[in-house]
């Protein structure tokens, strides 16, 4: 890491942490980004992240994407703290609102992945213990199963029916009611 | 053999392709994705394979919240499968061990004779306030959607012991349908805590409202609906907010003395004829709500045939007294009655509306729309609403609920139809639109004397309920922005509810449509 420099390089300096993927990729991040992971949080706050961060369970290609998040929330979050102090006029909130859009629609497009990509980000989110992450990655799949019949389930996810017949047209007679 | 050669080959492709990602979650991850389903969504997993087996109550069962609400879940099978369904999950969120915020369950009444079943549902409600439950919501619903003005006392309500509220609790909105709740004794520890209460069908009397009242010294929130018992409901409380009486077909006297009241709903006769089956008008007595800010004092939804007036005042006191509110919401009857009042006496004195920003309009979707036109005409007279008004939603409602033939026609009235212009109207929008003609003479009445209007929405009914087809949805998209209007800058589009995306007014619940 840089060793001169000025004082608020230094400072700069000093907020970076490093994360390191399963396959050994290195990433630098502010910790304002990285902290949106509560699990990296905490190792902060212990002090244990001397000569980086490893995350065994984690890819580079995931954890460049998780990273691209978090950058993003991250500065909407500063955002927010910002608005909150002196700032309530109309046309702030107006820039507020613009900027909720704004994230709303990167929030969109960051779910445009292939499934396997998702289920990993899901997995991440929840090691990493990002919960605005969680949530979308989750809904994102809920909204793929809503509307559909359990065989049309069954088919996009790959899901082996394990049930005996019996079992499956007692499990239809408690639940009749959800397909009205 | 050949789907196995076949799975084979495709395994060996892509492996990744192959495998239940999805199911191999862990619970946690795999509850988290059925809570963003609705119940009824989530529901329909059970079946997909052991692995999802009643999956989706467990995840109902982990969680905080409990909401047992759907109305397919009440009415799509019998009452005992429901209640097994509610009993378990309760069961498993108490071997979880997660907190209980709230509880939510809509269900049949069971049938009296059923006592193992009237036994359960007791218990639910003991069992959410003993762990601790911030939220109990119990709604029984008579077993066949009963029709309006029905004698709905008659339906068998669900007695709650005497002590299920007596211990301290943590409640503090609760709301019970279907209950018999004689047995109560008072005052009741549990309910000190209250900020909501909600009674539907219940047998509470005059006396136990003023108990309550006395034992929730913080309640902010009362609504009493179809409570037959209730005959003259006095109220009396500084901490109220809202207030909703609606559908309580005994009801003679109102008496609110809330002075920190924001919101107030009235539905049921508030004026009718002497001489049977009707009986007396109701007396209202309303104390100083300076804080009102929504109102919505309804008549509709109890049939009644319009004759000669007796008491044509009833209905102007209540105006009067929530003519200051920002919002109002109003249907055809309400303003038939100050049609009424106004022409028998043209000297007498009404409330202007001088804080009304926001009006809702409930119309009616048949009749003579030239007298409901001359109504509102007089209605914006009465209250100088042409000066202030900014927003107006007209909601058209359907038509069997209406049934009043059209009072006098007063010459007054109809020069009043071609003076009033809405000077600060800035959004219309009109709700349920399904394109008759009678409607696109509403929207050309409302469009010619908007002079600064800059937006108008028309959303088409839901589907399947008189809703346009898509030729013809087309058609009116066409037709409608091409009409006359006093605004240039006025935008006007006409879209289907789930492409909506306009604001709406405050109040979105309609008692006709209950």
């Amino acid at each position: 890491m840089a060793s001169a420099g000025s004082g608020d390089e230094k400072a700069a300096a000093a907020a970076m942490i490093t994360l390191i993927s399963s396959d050994n990729e290195k990433f630098e991040v502010t910790e304002a980004t990285a902290t949106l992971s509560q699990t990296i949080r905490h190792m902060i706050e212990d002090g244990c992240t001397d000569g980086g961060v490893p995350l065994p369970n984690v890819t580079s290609k995931i954890l460049a994407r998780v990273i691209e998040y978090c950058k993003k929330h991250a500065t909407a979050a500063a955002g927010e703290e910002g608005s909150s102090s002196s700032f309530s006029d109309a046309a702030f909130l107006e820039v507020d609102r613009a900027f909720l859009e704004e994230l709303e629609e990167f929030d969109d497009a960051f779910l445009e992945v292939d499934r396997a990509t998702l289920f990993d980000l899901i997995l991440a989110a929840n090691y990493l213990d990002i919960k605005g992450l969680l949530n979308l990655t989750c809904q994102k799949v809920a909204d793929s199963v809503k509307g559909k019949t359990p065989e049309q389930i069954r088919e996009m996810y790959n899901i082996v029916n394990d049930l005996t017949p019996e079992e499956e047209a007692e499990i239809r007679r408690e639940t009749q009611w959800a397909f009205e | 053999m050949e789907s196995h050669s076949r799975r084979r080959r495709r395994r060996s492709s892509a492996a990744t392709e192959e495998e239940d990602r999805l199911s191999s979650l862990p619970d946690d991850l795999l509850h988290s994705i059925l809570r963003g389903l609705p119940l009824k969504h989530a529901a329909r997993t059970s079946s997909l394979s052991r692995r999802w087996a009643h999956r989706w109550l467990r995840a109902l069962a982990a969680s905080p919240v409990i909401d047992l609400t759907d109305r397919d879940f009440a009415r799509g099978q019998p009452p005992a499968r429901a209640a097994a369904t509610v009993t378990r999950c309760l069961r498993l969120h108490a071997e979880h061990g997660a907190p209980l915020h709230a509880f939510r369950v809509a269900l049949v009444s069971p049938p009296p004779r059923s006592r193992r079943l009237v036994g359960d549902v007791v218990g639910w409600v003991s069992a959410a306030v003993a762990r601790g439950a911030r939220e109990v919501e119990l709604d029984l619903a008579p077993p066949s959607l009963p029709q309006e003005d029905d004698d709905r006392g008659a339906a068998a309500l669900v007695k709650l012991p005497a002590d299920v509220f007596r211990a301290r609790s943590s409640l503090e909105r609760l709301a019970l349908g279907g209950f018999s709740l004689h047995a109560l004794a008072f005052p009741a520890a549990g309910l000190a805590g209250l900020r909501s209460l909600s009674l539907t069908n219940t047998n509470v009397t005059d006396d136990a409202v003023r108990l309550v009242l006395t034992t929730c010294p913080a309640l902010e929130s009362l609504a009493l609906t179809r409570c037959p018992l209730l005959s003259s409901v006095t109220v009396a409380s500084e901490t109220l907010r809202a207030l909703e009486v609606a559908g309580c077909r005994a009801v003679r006297a109102v008496r609110v003395a809330a002075p920190a009241l924001e919101s107030l709903a009235f539905h049921g006769r508030i004026f009718y004829f002497h001489g049977r089956p009707y009986g007396d008008a109701v007396v209202f007595d309303l104390g100083a709500m300076p804080a009102l800010r929504d109102a919505y004092p309804s008549h509709l939804g109890c049939a009644f045939d319009f004759g000669v007036a007796q008491d044509a005042q009833t209905y102007p006191y209540l105006y009067n007294a929530v003519a200051h509110a920002r919002t109002l919401t109003v249907c055809p009857v309400g303003l038939l009655l100050l049609q009424q009042a106004h022409s028998d006496d043209e000297t007498a004195a009404y409330a202007n509306a001088p804080n009304l920003e926001e009006l809702q309009l409930l119309m009616g979707a048949q009749g003579s729309l030239e007298v409901e036109l001359e109504h509102l005409s007089t209605f914006c007279t009465i209250a100088s609403l042409g000066l202030v008004l900014k927003r107006l939603f007209v909601r058209i409602i359907s038509p069997a609920i209406l049934y009043y033939a059209g009072g006098g026609r007063s010459s007054a009235a109809a020069a009043a139809a071609d003076e009033t212009i809405f000077d600060q109207l800035a959004l219309i929008k009109v709700v349920n639109f399904s394109g008759t003609k009678r409607e696109l003479r509403l929207l050309r009445f409302l469009l010619k004397r908007a002079p600064v209007l800059e937006q108008m929405v028309v959303v088409v009914a839901v589907e399947g309920e008189g809703a346009p087809g898509d030729e013809q949805l087309k058609a009116l998209q066409k037709q409608v922005p091409r009409l006359r209007k006093a605004s240039r800058q006025a935008r006007v589009s006409v879209c289907r509810p789930d492409q909506d995306g306009s604001p709406n007014h405050a109040r979105t619940r309609f008692f006709h449509e209950e």
